[in-house]
């Protein structure tokens, strides 16, 4: 126990208070001969004394018990251990615990609470953006929750796509505790149209991976469920996508006679959107040239001032390769350092040609011919969405790479293209040929998603502004504090976010990034569910890119969310260490509250007073 | 005490319970207000609780205002006064009793002493003075407050109509009174079939209306406005006028020709304003007959030199209504090479045997009737046609090829014969995978026996496919020349998709577990190997081989397995089953076109290298231009370019404007032209009028229409395909950090 002033001056004081009590008996003992009144000045004046006495010394007590709190992070009951703290709930929480007033957020914790230095958890926990808002060296108490959360966790997916481009949702199914081991659970991808397009069969604990490709652009919505042998749903959800057009690519093909690889080729690349130009050697210097839009005409030696920076990616055979002068490979060198892409159809000219002359673009590569037989395969790449059916015939070689990484593989030779990075650029070579027999075998779908492929492996970044989407593991919900980044080029940008549905809109200047000065931010917290548009706009409130996020309601993906505070609790839990810990705080409080004897001072020298003016 | 003190204590006891009495009667009086009140917050909605509390808080204020304003104030001298009123032998004394002796006068005291006992005696007997709590008016009062509490306690509440009128006749007169327009108040739909179909009349409520091609529709319909003039106005049709009849009734009467919509209206002198709902004609066509050739099992049929050239044939031909005609058209050809001559005959069946999967016909052939000897060959086909009427259907089956062999002639090779024939049944196999496609998307809309037949039709059309496929692998109902590939026994590895070993993967063909061929031709096995190697894995086989060495007629029994699932799960009308397995037959018989040709020969030409020298030195003079423009590819057609157009406008808009009028008439007109060929599409024209009508997106009778017409649209959205795209990254190439990471 402490006190304001120090004790000893108490030992002076009490007996100036006896005396004075004496006195005051003795005076009222002269007015009155009325024994209870005596009693009654005596018992007010040492009322009144202690009143005064206490109010100076003010005795005070130390209490070193930590300050707790619990938090409820998950709908459970509240068990009485808890009770005896303050206790909270989660700010995502459909409905308040009885007894837990809600939190608006996490961070909010620390004022509400009076800076506790004990956090004592109830559910899975709190998620990786709330761990950083909370100091790091608070005590946290955590009853790991027994069961694992039940149905699809760890998911992700891209968030925005182009048309046609194949994506892919993967993820977990975890089944509930009751399930067998053996239990065979199926999986299926459903369009927004309701059929099923993609499934597969895991059991508890399986990794699941479902492409689909998507027709249109927009903000489209799929349905991924998940069913028993009985068909019975265990796990339905959302599957939200913002599909894009892609930006118009800027293509050059150029071949050293006319073929049916590069007319299918052009004619397809320009259908879908690509801005194209061909060239045809017809003669010695000489070409037939075609274009999305009206060429001009040709000219002799024409390739000799081709500006290759001009285009995204160069399509070429190797004949043509082979045919470039000195000057025409030094431009292209200079433009493939400086971002573009090529790509170069094998044949045999290319075959000799590097044998012979090894070449400053392609060391490394070595094609040699081989006796091969079996020269026809089934190509593969990571976006394929379906098997091919058509085998295509490959150049009979034999390919030796160094510093090259496959592009497209296939099941029966290993790859048939191949990639390297050239300063900023990338350079491909193929040896499989005729693509163009998917086409004529009716799989266009296959067709274009090859070469789709190859653009966006080997050609040039676009460096037009654009948003940078969500990261494929990244779930919007409201109240979340999502961050919506664009690389603007070191021009002034800002985003316009408009809910598709309740049309709000709001529009957000966007910040330099700390670490780079081309990507830009800014920071938005919705209070609606559903789909969003953002758009990029410059100054001039021009839209330079726009996609689609959704944000979800805090019930959707329910494991999901709680298996990543799960990980991200089991991180924190384990990332703690003693020594680092808030030290728990001494409180100290008063014994006797001052208001209380203040009243009672002033109460017992008014009935003193009260008695006096009655006695005289 | 003495016996005036207890006479007094006894009158202002009376005197008490008398006021006592009074009071109570105020508040009795006031009690039927309770009950009322009670009733009242009741049927207003409140709980019995709510109600009780109401109604005694009514009642208490009531009484206590009651009180207050006529206090029952009753004193001693007015007590007395009263009971002299109750009873004659007080002899009008009574008030005598309040004055003390002192001040009485002898005659006032003798009469008190009089009446003291007969005072007493009085206020003992209560009921002569003491007035009754309640009357009869009053009982009855309350009597039936109470009953109507308790018939409002259990009646509940009741929500109160205020518009003028609750029959739903006067409601609709109301209504169309507010509206100024008439509404529709009953009607009738009677759907007559043509008379050659034997089906009988059908009558129902329903304005969305399945009739069958040709059918009688009469719609009876009364309005709320008799005297107005109604027209049915039909989707790309002229007006059909409502004919009055007696009472309130309008009839109008229709030929279902094609799938449409329609609405009704009122003519107002040349004007004509649409009444509110759309409706759906659903025209279902009378289809044509369907023949299967039961006997002979392929459509070759040979006989040697030395057989006899007898056969029978069976032909099952079933209709939805009833074959009118049956023939068999045959040509007779004699003779080889350019002396060959052909006769035309027509035949009959023999014999019919009715079965409840259609009827059997029977005729039994022998060449040598017609005249044949060995080396002539005998074509012929069935023809059936319907007892449809105007025109009826009549159906073709395949052509049956007879041959009476002359030499011992060489049977059909069996190499060849997979690469041979597959192009023309590739094109069979892909159409019942577009019409199963299109029965799972029309299959919400459709009813139940019109699913199960088109289901059960194409599980035929599977099944003789499987047959055609079948005959030349050797399947137990081929007796065809195919038969000695037979000797190939069944892939071990048709274990179907319950594999336990396999789950978790696509059901893909099994690339490693080829083991078609683990019996040849020459080899022998015996007893407990041969049934291992038959159901078994027998792993170490040498024929395990990659992908470019598979068996053909391996992959074309695979196939033909896919197509016994596929065929099942369609008799079993369940085409969501099925369509995995026939793709996967369409993907087996691709792989058996390819598996012989790998090398693919066919695409593309190949020219010699060209010399260098001579190359580029060719003439130019028939280069008509050395610039052109790129064409593009098949464009996409308008209706794709349409539904793409309104499904992107669906997904992103929640408003009804102007734009959306537009592209939804736009599609309601799709819709209505397409129904001709798929019926189930008028569903989706009627979702689209609805929302016309409404003018909503969401219209409040029907709130799913909008996203139902999306996922229409969805549906009929044709294959992605992917465009040429830059290559991603999420930093621009000019920073400075990238730059300097990159520098070769």
């Amino acid at each position: 126990m402490t006190f304001a002033i120090p004790i000893t001056w108490l030992i002076l004081a009490l007996p100036f208070c006896v005396a004075t009590v004496l006195a005051s008996y003795k005076a009222a003992c002269k007015r009155t001969t009325n024994k209870k009144r005596h009693l009654a000045v005596v018992g007010l004046n040492i009322a009144a004394y202690a009143a005064l006495l206490l109010l100076l010394f003010d005795p005070q007590t130390t209490d070193s018990e930590p300050l707790k709190v619990t938090v409820i992070t998950d709908q459970d009951a509240l068990p009485d251990e808890a009770q005896k703290f303050e206790t909270y709930s989660a700010p995502w929480l459909s409905k308040a615990v009885e007894g837990a007033p809600r939190l608006p957020s996490i961070s909010a914790l620390p004022h509400i609470a009076n800076s506790p230095d004990t956090v004592h958890l109830l559910g899975y926990g709190l998620r990786e953006a709330d761990w950083q808002k909370l100091d790091s060296r608070l005590k946290i108490e955590w009853d790991t929750p027994r069961d694992a959360p039940t149905g699809i966790i760890d998911v992700r997916w891209p968030k925005v796509v182009y048309v046609g481009d194949t994506w892919t949702v993967t993820g977990t199914f975890e089944a509930s505790q009751a399930a067998e081991e053996s239990e065979i659970f199926k999986i299926a991808l459903a369009d927004p149209a309701g059929r099923e397009i993609s499934m597969q069969k895991v059991r508890a604990g399986g990794r699941f991976s479902l492409s689909a490709s998507t027709p249109l652009p927009g903000p489209i919505t799929y349905t991924l469920e998940v069913t028993d042998r009985e068909s019975t749903e265990l796990d339905k959800e959302h599957i939200a996508l913002s599909v894009t057009s892609p930006v118009t690519t800027k293509i050059l093909l150029l071949q050293s006679a006319p073929g049916f690889e590069a007319r299918h080729f052009s004619a397809w690349a320009h259908s879908y959107g690509a801005q194209i130009t061909a060239l045809s050697t017809v003669s010695k210097g000489r070409y037939i040239i075609a274009g999305s839009t009206e060429p001009a005409a040709a000219s002799e030696g024409m390739l000799q001032s081709f500006d290759f920076s001009a285009f995204d990616i160069v399509v070429m055979d190797g004949r043509a390769y082979s045919d470039l002068t000195d000057t025409q490979r030094l431009a292209l060198d200079t433009a493939i350092v400086n971002g573009l892409g090529l790509f170069i159809q094998a044949d045999s000219a290319l075959v000799q040609q590097l044998q012979e002359q090894p070449d400053n673009l392609l060391t490394g590569i070595s094609l040699v011919p081989s006796e091969s037989r079996t020269n026809a395969v089934r190509p593969q790449w990571p976006t394929q969405l379906s098997e091919s059916d058509v085998a295509l015939p490959t150049l009979p070689v034999s390919a030796y790479v160094e510093g090259w990484a496959p592009l497209v593989g296939s099941e029966q030779k290993g790859p048939v293209s191949v990639v390297k990075s050239y300063g900023l650029g990338r350079i491909a070579v193929s040896w499989l040929r005729q693509s163009y027999a998917w086409v004529l075998a009716g799989n266009k779908g296959i067709y274009s998603s090859y070469w789709t492929y190859i653009a966006g492996k080997v050609g040039r970044t676009t460096g037009a502004a654009r948003l940078i989407p969500h990261a494929d593991n990244l779930l919007p919900r409201l109240g979340d504090r999502l961050a919506n980044c664009g690389l603007v080029n070191n021009v002034s940008a800002s985003v316009q976010i408009e809910h598709v549905g309740a049309k709000l809109t709001q529009t957000q200047t966007l910040a330099a990034d700390r670490f780079s000065s081309d990507r830009a931010c800014s920071f938005f917290e919705p209070q609606n569910t559903g789909w969003y548009r953002r758009s990029l706009l410059n100054t001039d409130g021009k839209s330079l890119d726009s996609d689609y996020f959704y944000v979800f309601d805090n019930n959707d993906w329910a494991a999901n969310f709680a298996w990543e505070r799960r990980t991200a609790t089991k991180l924190r839990v384990g990332a703690q260490k003693p020594d680092q810990l808030t030290k728990a705080r001494v409180n100290t409080r008063s014994l006797f509250s001052s208001a209380l004897l203040g009243i009672l001072f002033i109460v017992c020298a008014c009935l003193l007073w009260t008695e006096r003016k009655l006695a005289s | 005490m003495t016996d005036h003190g207890s006479l007094s204590v006894k009158i202002r006891q009376a005197r008490h319970l008398m006021q006592r009495r009074l009071i109570l009667r105020v508040g009795l009086y006031w009690v039927p207000s309770m009950f009322m009140v009670f009733a009242a917050a009741r049927v207003l909605g409140t709980t019995p609780m709510l109600s009780a509390c109401i109604g005694l808080a009514v009642f208490g204020t009531c009484w206590a205002i009651h009180l207050v304003l006529n206090r029952p104030t009753l004193s001693e001298l007015d007590f007395l006064l009263y009971l002299n009123r109750t009873s004659p032998d007080l002899e009008e004394s009574a008030q005598l009793m309040a004055s003390t002796s002192a001040e009485d006068l002898l005659l006032h005291r003798l009469q008190r002493e009089k009446i003291k006992p007969r005072l007493l005696h009085h206020l003992e007997s209560r009921d002569l003075w003491l007035p009754a709590l309640a009357n009869t008016h009053r009982m009855l009062a309350l009597s039936l407050a109470l009953t109507i509490a308790a018939a409002a306690t259990f009646v509940g509440p009741i929500s109160f109509d205020f518009s003028p009128a609750s029959d739903p006749r006067e409601l609709a007169v109301a209504q169309s009174e507010n509206n100024k327009l008439p509404t529709l108040l009953a009607v009738q739909v009677d759907v007559t079939p043509p008379a050659y179909t034997g089906l009988s009349t059908t009558s129902g409520q329903s304005l969305n209306i399945e009739a069958l091609e040709n059918s009688e529709i009469r719609i009876t319909a009364s309005f709320s406005d008799s005297e107005a003039k109604y027209e049915l106005l039909p989707s790309g049709g002229a007006a059909m006028a409502f004919v009055a009849q007696e009472g309130n009734d309008f009839v109008v009467t229709l030929q279902a020709e094609r799938t449409m919509l329609f609405q009704f209206a009122v003519r107002d002198n040349d004007q004509s304003q649409t009444l509110d709902s759309i409706y759906t004609l659903s025209v279902t066509r009378d289809k044509k007959p369907a023949i299967r050739i039961l006997d002979p099992k392929s459509t070759t049929l040979e006989f040697s030199k030395t057989a006899e050239p007898v056969f029978q044939l069976r032909s099952q031909i079933q209709d939805d209504f009833g074959i009118a005609e049956t023939q068999i058209l045959a040509s007779v050809a004699k003779g080889t090479g350019e002396a060959v001559k052909f006769r035309d005959e027509v035949f009959s069946f023999e014999k019919k045997n009715v079965g409840p999967e259609g009827d059997e016909y029977i005729k039994n052939w022998d060449l040598r009737t017609l005249g044949m000897e060995p080396g002539d060959e005998l074509y012929f086909a069935v023809v059936a046609t319907d007892n449809r009427t105007p025109e009826a259907n009549t159906s073709k089956s395949a052509t049956v090829i007879i041959r009476w062999l002359d030499e011992a002639e060489n049977e059909l090779a069996a190499d060849g014969i997979v690469t041979d024939f597959v192009p023309e049944y590739f094109k069979s196999q892909r159409q019942i995978i577009i019409e199963t496609e299109q029965l799972i998307a029309d299959g919400p809309v459709l009813n139940k026996t019109t699913f199960k037949e088109t289901s059960y039709g194409l599980g035929q059309a599977q099944s003789d496919l499987k047959q055609r496929y079948g005959q030349y692998l050797g399947d137990e109902f081929g007796e065809g020349p195919g038969e000695q590939l037979s000797s190939v026994s069944e892939p071990t590895a048709e274990h179907g998709n319950d594999h336990d070993d396999h789950e978790g993967r696509e059901e893909r063909p099994d690339v490693g577990h080829d083991h078609g061929e683990t019996t040849r031709l020459g080899q022998s096995r015996e007893g407990a190997s041969e049934l291992v190697a038959k159901f078994g894995h027998a792993h170490e086989e040498a024929d395990i081989g990659p992908i470019a060495k598979r068996d053909p007629k391996t992959l074309m029994k695979k196939a033909v397995n896919e197509m016994w699932q596929a065929e099942l799960h369609l008799m079993l009308a369940e085409p969501e089953k099925a369509l995995p397995f026939e793709y996967e037959a369409l993907k087996f018989l691709k792989l058996a076109k390819q598996a012989d040709r790998i090398y693919v020969k066919r695409l593309g030409f190949e020219p010699p290298p060209v010399s260098e020298e001579k190359r580029l030195t060719g003439e130019l003079k028939d280069i008509q231009s050395r610039s052109d423009i790129i064409r593009e590819e098949i464009a996409p057609t308008e209706d794709q370019v349409l539904i793409q157009k309104g499904f992107i406008f669906l997904n992103e808009n929640n408003e009804f404007t102007d734009e959306a009028r537009a592209i939804l008439e736009e599609l309601s007109a799709y819709f209505v032209k397409s129904a001709e060929e798929r019926p189930a599409f008028i569903a989706h024209a009627a979702a689209i009028e609805k929302i016309l009508l409404s003018k909503s997106l969401t219209p409040a009778d029907c709130r799913d229409c909008k996203s139902k017409v999306q996922a229409a649209l969805w549906g009929l959205l044709s294959a992605p395909v992917s465009a040429p795209q830059p290559r991603r990254s999420f930093y621009f190439e000019r920073d400075p950090v990238i730059e300097s990471w990159v520098q070769p």
